[in-house]
């Protein structure tokens, strides 16, 4: 699903500049504030470029857009961080063991079925509104890519490596280390990325329907409040937390895990 | 490198093909979980009700007939949402998978579009459209269409030019080419980017009917939860689960066949 970044999008690192596409964007936004501004009469809840990058620059020198953009960064980061330990962890116990596996993945299966957004009401009986709340949610709804990519990853290792490891006489905490999860990591590292993403969704949608802090509350409340200038800054800041946080997880692995075949 | 070798070879699927195959015996945890769940209950716990009284607040639900509307909503959302994505999908995805011209001109577009964080859009959408079906479906589409556009692009770029030269040997038209050559060709990719995108589908929907609190299964959960009929929501997310299984299912299920139909060997 995810290969084709490499060889079409280019908005990452490009190595040849693309003008047809960057064109395209900008005819797109031109058309936008020339929209905005000859139909602004009739449709007044459509804010022109020019009025959202104002309503950013407003809402970032005197307004909370910082600190709402440091809690949101945070918490998804963090939450991403403690799923990705706690799927790794279970996924290897899951994938390790034929027994595990057998006795549990049914069960796996079933609970990862459930939408989070529906779980998103049972945390808010829980935990009321409170950052808390956000936390669990963050970390329950993206440890499941990390689990399920760590359970594919670890049995789909070719038997021939296990072999490998016995003639080796490797004992089990090599084998795990040495051969499994190196052989597991390209899912393992998609399982990050699809982490990561989700994480950074969550903690959006937790503030805006739970958590009154962050992004997705001052999204939430200048909708309500019909400031679309606003509105669309924010989107447009979510948006970008978005594009670059997966822009830098690529970046990252692709320098770092060069060799381990089309990762992301 | 052996090992990033043997892991390009290898179907991406491999790891599904696994999951399909997963024992029901594998329930009993969840089952014991649920029976001691049952028997530890006490009204002491307002927020942990027994299963039972999940299913009791679902049929009180039901018999105030509340429930069978919103469960229709909620499926009408979801499966024209589903059928615009794939149609809309598997079009835009060949188009760019053909086209180098078309590839460059969207590539931006399409990165900035598919790491969007889902739910954010939609405040945004309610100011523009407002509470109305079409805004639901115009912000599923945008969140979820990804997964299938993304994978049609790729096979469609692809697609194995022996296939294409069959074409031209038969001086097929150009809509016979797209429809008899081209699509069969993507259509495994498609199987594969519905099962990512339709749970996301199904996410979205329950989202917008939270947020907005028109109708549907979200509204009346939400609905529940700010009344703290706390059984009613467990009730009423178990529902929602029990649609994600069966989607999950089926779609894993077509994903099976599909495969089997491709390459009866493996």
């Amino acid at each position: 699903m995810s290969r084709p970044e490499r060889k079409g999008g280019l908005a990452f690192l490009p190595t040849s500049i693309n003008w047809l596409g960057l064109a395209l964007v900008v005819g797109c936004v031109t058309l936008w504030e020339i929209a905005s501004r000859t139909l602004g009469s009739e449709f007044t809840t459509l804010a022109s470029l020019s009025e959202t990058v104002s309503a950013l620059i407003q809402l970032a020198v005197t307004g909370p857009l910082l600190e709402q953009l440091f809690h949101t960064l945070n918490v998804a980061l963090s939450g991403w961080i403690i799923a990705c330990v706690i799927g790794l962890a279970l996924g290897i116990a899951v994938g390790m063991s034929r027994t595990v596996w057998t006795y549990t993945m049914a069960s796996i299966d079933v609970l990862r079925s459930i939408p989070s957004i529906s779980l998103v009401s049972i945390a808010l009986m829980l935990f009321g509104f409170s950052p808390k709340m956000e936390m669990v949610i963050v970390v329950y709804v993206s440890q499941w890519p990390m689990l399920l990519a760590t359970i594919g990853g670890i049995r789909a290792t070719s038997p021939d490596l296990i072999d490998v490891s016995r003639t080796f006489h490797l004992s089990r905490p090599a084998l795990l280390f040495k051969i499994i999860v190196p052989s597991a990591l390209p899912n393992i590292l998609v399982g990050m990325r699809l982490s990561l993403s989700l994480a950074i969704a969550l903690a959006v949608v937790a503030e805006m329907v739970g958590n009154p802090a962050g992004l997705g509350f001052g999204l939430v409340f200048s909708q309500q409040a019909i400031q679309p200038a606003q509105a669309f800054a924010y989107l447009l800041v979510i948006g970008l937390v978005g594009w670059s946080l997966n822009a830098v997880f690529v970046a990252v692995v692709r320098h770092g895990f060069d060799g381990y075949g089309p990762i992301v | 490198m052996t090992v990033a070798e043997k892991q390009d070879r290898k179907p991406v699927l491999s790891d599904t093909q696994a999951r399909r195959a997963a024992p029901l015996r594998g329930l009993l945890p969840l089952v014991v979980a649920l029976i001691v769940w049952q028997m530890l209950a006490s009204k002491a716990y307002p927020y942990f009700p027994p299963p039972s009284d999940w299913i009791k607040a679902l049929s009180t639900l039901a018999a105030a007939g509340r429930l069978q509307p919103a469960l229709l909503t909620t499926l009408s959302s979801f499966f024209s949402a589903l059928f615009v994505c794939v149609t809309l999908g598997t079009a835009l995805g060949i188009l760019l998978g053909r086209s180098r011209s078309m590839d460059r001109l969207f590539g931006p577009l399409l990165e900035f579009g598919r790491t969007m964080p889902g739910g954010a859009v939609i405040p945004v959408a309610v100011l523009l459209m407002g509470y109305t079906q079409s805004m639901t479906l115009f912000v599923v589409t945008l969140t979820s269409i990804w997964p299938i556009l993304l994978n049609v692009r790729t096979a469609a770029m692809r697609v194995s030019p022996d296939r294409l030269d069959v074409a031209r040997v038969f001086h097929l038209r150009w809509w016979e080419t797209q429809t008899k050559v081209l699509l069969p060709s993507v259509f495994p990719s498609i199987q594969l980017g519905t099962q990512t995108a339709a749970p996301v589908i199904l996410i979205i929907v329950l989202l917008v009917e939270i947020l907005t609190q028109v109708s549907g299964i979200g509204r009346e959960i939400a609905l529940a939860q700010s009344t703290f009929r706390s059984a009613t929501v467990y009730g009423l997310v178990i529902l929602t689960g029990v649609l994600g299984l069966i989607v999950n299912w089926s779609l894993s299920f077509t994903g099976y066949l599909l495969r089997n139909f491709e390459n009866p060997a493996a």
